[in-house]
This record gives structure tokens, sequence and C-alpha cells, in this order.
């Protein structure tokens, strides 16, 4: 029954989540060497903000809950004996670790344009960074369930995500302070906590 | 010899009314169900047939009067937590993945149940035995209605709110509905349908919600 449950839960998570966000992130560790040029003494230094930027921009695209929403499965999920709050964090959390499998995939072209691997807090940083923008990006994206307006929607989401996500997107991609990466995460990580009930019941007003 | 009493009802609503984008929908909804009862709700387009079984699943609350099961509000969190547990919630959103097999569209919803096992049986039942296997991409709508009402056997809960539950299917598929309402109610099951299309159900009882805005009087009227 686990096994079962776990290899349908990979194909729910699987088929719901797109593969164009890591094609667009890939595309944009590989064309901004192109444009900035491959010497390695600059892209050293300038690694973290070139590899964050991207990473904030695949996910920013990712619309988590609205599929579910529409097509009527998210009602289905709140009636049935499942808690409503584990599904939905099953899902940004396997959603989490796809795109991070696939960072991991593209790590020889990170070592060999970026010089990625210099530290081992780098690899720490970008594992809770993603983390961390996978759950602030589901927390938007609950919040904005309620516009019906499918115009309105992509602006809006911006709009909202872009500030929250500023702070952390400002102070991680500074390479003097490592170590200080990980506290502002894990502050990060609790304020997701805190919220993630209230975007639970939020989501699914009427 | 003391008179026999009757048994108490299993869902019992008091002048329950119901607001929606600050409209009031219903009005004054007085509905007493027992068990092995069917209630079909008819009406106007807009009248606040599905509005009144979102209310019942608790995706809405109600503005004025109480839903009661087994006595209990339904408002109230701890009971909603047992109530949910009971219903079978079918609207017209499918709910459908398509890029999953009919077979584990189903059997996704009934693993979150924490069973296993009936997912096979209702997928056959319901005449999709030959596209288990195949990507819900393929269905037409009326294969996708028939896959949700597959997705209700493999459930079986108790309380039945139906959407629309006929729409899209055809004259068999009709007959396949009205067979497992029956076989449904059989078991004790109560059943909630909202339809504007025909459904023979056998001693159900009928509410008919009115117009949300009654129409204007006009100069013929005045005349006659």
């Amino acid at each position: 029954m686990r096994r079962l449950f776990l290899e349908q839960f990979y194909k729910q998570i699987f088929s719901s989540t797109p593969i164009t966000s890591f094609f667009l992130f890939l595309l944009y560790i590989v064309v901004t060497p192109l444009m900035i040029g491959f010497e390695k003494d600059f892209l050293c230094y300038f690694h973290l903000g070139l590899i964050w930027i991207p990473l904030l921009f695949s996910f920013l695209s990712e619309p988590f809950f609205r599929n579910d929403k529409e097509f009527g499965t998210l009602e289905l999920y709140y009636l049935s004996a499942y808690c409503l709050p584990k599904i939905l964090l099953l899902q940004l959390v396997g959603h989490w670790v796809i795109q991070i499998s696939c960072v991991f995939c593209a790590f020889p072209m990170l070592q060999l344009l970026y010089q990625f691997d210099r530290s081992g807090m780098d690899w720490l940083n970008i594992l809770l960074g993603s983390l961390v923008l996978t759950l602030l990006c589901g927390i938007h994206s609950g919040l904005a369930l309620g516009i019906t307006s499918s115009s309105g929607w992509n602006s809006l989401q911006n709009l909202t995500t872009l500030p929250t996500l500023l702070p952390l997107t400002v102070f991680c991609t500074s390479i003097e302070t490592e170590g200080f990466h990980v506290l502002l995460l894990i502050g990060y990580f609790f304020l997701f906590v805190s919220l993630y009930p209230i975007l639970v019941s939020i989501s699914l007003q009427d | 010899m003391a008179p026999l009493k009757p048994p108490p009802p299993r869902l019992l609503l008091n002048g329950v009314s119901c607001m929606r984008n600050a409209q009031a929908v219903l009005r004054d909804i007085n509905v007493s169900v027992h068990e092995r009862t069917a209630l079909v709700l008819t009406g106007a387009n807009g009248s606040g047939k599905s509005t009144f079984l979102r209310m019942l699943a608790g995706f809405s609350r109600p503005s004025a009067g109480e839903v009661l099961w087994n006595g209990h509000d339904i408002t109230s969190p701890g009971v909603f937590q047992q109530y949910k547990l009971q219903l079978n919630w079918m609207s017209l959103k499918d709910a459908v993945k398509e890029k999953l097999t009919v077979l584990e569209n189903v059997q996704w919803f009934e693993l979150l149940e924490g069973k296993h096992g009936k997912s096979a049986p209702a997928i056959e039942l319901m005449g999709l035995g030959r596209l288990m296997n195949e990507k819900a991409r393929m269905l037409s709508m009326g294969q996708r209605k028939r896959l949700q009402l597959a997705r209700l056997l493999a459930i079986d809960r108790p309380i039945w709110l139906l959407d629309e539950p006929s729409v899209a299917l055809d004259a068999e598929g009709v007959k396949l509905l009205e067979y497992i309402i029956a076989e449904h109610r059989k078991k004790g099951g109560i059943v909630f349908v909202a339809t504007h299309l025909p459904i023979e159900i056998e001693d159900a009882m009928s509410l008919r919600l009115p117009q949300r805005f009654p129409r204007r009087k006009t100069l013929v009227d005045l005349v006659r």
C-alpha cells in the first residue's frame, strides 16, 4: 500500500510539474556567460547571483495550485481522508525535489562555467534557497487562487511575490556572507511555517 | 404499548440561507433527510442548486439557520472533520489528469482514503474496462463522466452530492447512474442530485428552488 501510494504520488507530481521551468533555468545559465564572457575570475566572483536569478525566474513561472482548482481536484482533496495541508505540502516538496534534481543534473555545466563547487556552502545555499523559493511561491500561488481573471493573474502574482523575495535574493547573491545565508534561509523557512495554515484556509475561499 | 417513534433524520436543515457574491441565493430552506433517501434539486438556472450542494459539502457556510448531521452542527470544526468523511462529491469539474491513465485517475483518490482494490471493478462496471490503461486525454465528455462515477463507486461514502451527474451521458450511462444510485440507497446511503435532465429515482423527494430574481410584471400581466 505504501509503495503504491508513493508510486502514484510520484506520477501525480511529475505530471503536474512542467519541465519547461528547468529548461528556462538551463537556458539562463548557458546564455549568461556568452553575454558576459568566459573570464573565470569574474564568473567565479559573481556566480551565486548569476545562478540565483534564473532559479528565481524559473520558480515564478509555476502556477502551483491553479490547475488543481480549475479542474476540481482541490475540492476532492479537501473532502478526502488525507489532510489537505499535507497534500499541498507534499506537492510543493515533490516539486522542489524534482527541480533540485534537475539542478544536480546540470552540475557539470555549473562547475565548468561558474566554478560552482568552490566551497560546500554553495550547495547548501542552493538547496535551502530553492526550498524557500518553492514554499514562498506556493504561498503566493495559493493567495492568488481567488482571482478569477486569467489575464490579471500573472501580473498580480509577480507584483506580490517579488517584494517578499527581494531580501532573499539580495542577500543570497552576495559571496562574502555565505554563512549568513543559512541563517537567513532558516528564518524564511520559519516564516513559511507560520503562514502555511493561513494559506490553506485562504486558498479554499469560495 | 408505546407508539413507535420515527428514526431521527441523518441530515436536517433548519431555516438555512446562503449567500454568494453578496446575494442571497438560498432562503429559508427546511429539509429533513433520512437514510435511504434521495433528494432531487430542481429549478431554473441561477436558483442555487449548486450552491445548495456546495453548502452541504462545506465549501460555503450558511448565512442563517443550521445544518445538523446526526444532531450536530456541521459548521463546528470538530463535527465537520467527521462529517466530511461521509461525503462523496461530484461536480461539473471532473478532476481528471489527462497525463495519467484511467486506472490511475481513480486509484489516486482511493489511496488517499487508505483503501485499495475497488478501482478496477468500478471502472469495469462503468464500461471503461477496455480503456483502463489508456491515457485520460483519450476520453470523451461522456467517458469522463463515467470516470467520475467510477471514482464515486471506488471511494464509497454514505452521502453522495451529485451536481448534474447525467450531463453528457448516453441512455445506457443514465441507466447505469440510476442503477448505482438505487444500489447505494439499498445500503442505507443518501443521495442529493441537482439536475436539469430527468433521472428516474424511485421514491425521491423533490425540492424545487425558486428563481433568484422574480420576473418583473409587464403590461401584458397587468392587462390580464
